[in-house]
């Protein structure tokens, strides 16, 4: 069966690093929260996203996913290097992909993580694998404290060409949705989060409102900036301006918090966020604290962001659209200039 | 890059060089970039670059398997003897130590 899961794991560079089976370090000190771990088999993820590094569409030589190399490691030696090394970890989230065995052996891991380490477990979940609230309540049990959801497109269009019969694949916009509404469900209201990707075609007034959608469901939702991956049917595709990832940023805070409502934000004629519904000393406030920059993701025991994903939208040397820190004061009149800046 | 740098740097993907034609002892020769990773690429000796290895940037991994046998500008050093005396590159023992207690530390705290 060559190296696949459940006995073997494929981690990103950062959990490499932090795990240290890579050698190095985060630019600017960061520390990685959670370790992303992705389920592995030959062959690889049956869906065709068009975005995506794992998609069978993709071409061959290409190897990294969300821009970096994820290693194939033994999970039982990714729990021990967890405990030996990740005195600073608290999470661990293990994401499916679309092949038959992903349902079984996530629980199958998840169980292992929850019996050989202290993490809190978050599960990435394929809905199209998933029928009815069974394979929820398994999860539930096998340890899963928190799901997401990667719907990832803003708009059923969008999904569709980049997901579903656009690209021949095997992705449905409702079940997904459906699924979604079935998890909180079951594992409660914020604690399930949706996966969206900035950048896929959809103006920002459609993002924010899908944004709002996933609220009211009793979601939360957890931000990527599109990156081209090389070999992908997008590989193309301009990544989003800073500004334009910038000022969703700052709608999903408002949003995720209750601070102000999509009723009294504003957009102009490109669907660009003008107006953020909420008086000048309280977005002032917001934008100077640099919390609502910071990644989007699953918490860790202290309430913040734990999935912190360090450099996993950006190259380090580039401006950063994830911080996976409180942005410091330089960070924060950098970000002020960005989010006014409309020339996207 | 010795091994210690191409260590904490992690697996190269990138070394941009400013290409320029001279560069002062300490000056930025570019900057070396992994993915987690970047940094300036600071010039031990000022001198004249009359050589860039080329496959070494085509491939900056080369670094991390081979540190002392992939070099990545050939210089042609002003005044060798005086920059290899000079107080960065020597320092005395205390800074050493000192250098050393905090990469430890830093280290420690890294888990």
């Amino acid at each position: 069966m060559g190296e696949s899961s459940p006995e073997f794991v494929r981690t990103s560079t950062a959990a490499a690093m932090t795990l240290k089976h890579y050698p190095g370090r985060f630019h600017r000190g960061a520390k990685l929260k959670a370790l992303n771990l992705l389920l592995t088999y030959d062959p690889g993820c049956y869906a065709r996203c068009a975005y995506c590094g794992l998609s069978a569409s993709r071409k061959p030589e290409e190897d990294s996913f969300i821009r970096v190399d994820w290693p194939t490691i033994r999970t039982d030696e990714v729990i021990e290097r967890a405990n030996r090394h990740g005195r600073g970890l608290d999470r661990v989230c293990i994401s499916m992909i679309t092949h038959p065995r992903a349902l079984e052996d996530l629980n199958v891991v998840a169980r292992r993580f929850r019996d050989g380490t202290r993490l809190s477990i978050s599960a990435l979940i394929g809905p199209t694998l998933i029928k009815g609230k069974g394979p929820l309540l398994a999860m539930k049990e096998a340890g899963v404290e928190r799901v997401g959801i990667a719907v990832d497109a803003a708009t059923v269009e969008l999904f569709e060409k980049h997901r579903g019969k656009g690209v021949r694949g095997p992705h449905k916009w409702a079940r997904y949705w459906k699924v979604l509404e079935d998890a909180v469900g079951i594992f409660g209201r914020g604690m399930v989060g949706v996966h969206l990707i900035v950048g896929l075609g959809e103006t920002e007034r459609q993002m924010v409102e899908t944004i709002r959608k996933a609220r009211d469901l009793g979601a939360c939702t957890h931000l990527f900036s599109f990156y081209p991956e090389e070999g992908s049917a997008l590989e193309r595709l301009a990544r989003p301006a800073v500004g334009h990832y910038h000022r969703v940023q700052l709608a999903r805070w408002i949003i995720d918090n209750d601070l102000g409502s999509l009723k009294k934000m504003r957009f102009n004629r490109k669907g660009q966020i003008t107006d953020f519904g909420v008086d000048r000393k309280t977005l002032d406030g917001i934008i100077d604290r640099g919390e609502a920059f910071m990644t989007s993701g699953c918490p860790g025991k202290d309430g913040k962001v734990s999935c912190n994903r360090p450099y996993g939208n950006e190259r380090p040397s580039e401006k950063l659209r994830n911080y996976p820190f409180l942005p410091n004061a330089g960070d924060v009149r950098e970000i002020k200039k960005r989010l006014w800046d409309y020339s996207d | 890059m010795d091994s210690f740098l191409s260590e904490n740097a992690g697996y190269l993907n990138y070394i941009l060089l400013d290409r320029k034609r001279t560069v002062r002892r300490g000056g930025s020769l570019g900057s070396f970039e992994s993915a987690k990773f970047v940094s300036k690429l600071h010039s031990p000796v000022g001198g004249r670059i009359i050589g860039v290895n080329e496959p070494v940037l085509k491939d900056p991994r080369r670094i991390n398997r081979d540190p002392y046998g992939s070099w990545i500008v050939e210089l042609q050093a002003t005044d060798l003897e005086k920059d290899l005396m000079s107080p960065e590159l020597l320092g005395d023992a205390g800074d050493l130590r000192r250098w050393i207690k905090e990469e430890l530390r830093r280290a420690e705290s890294d888990g």
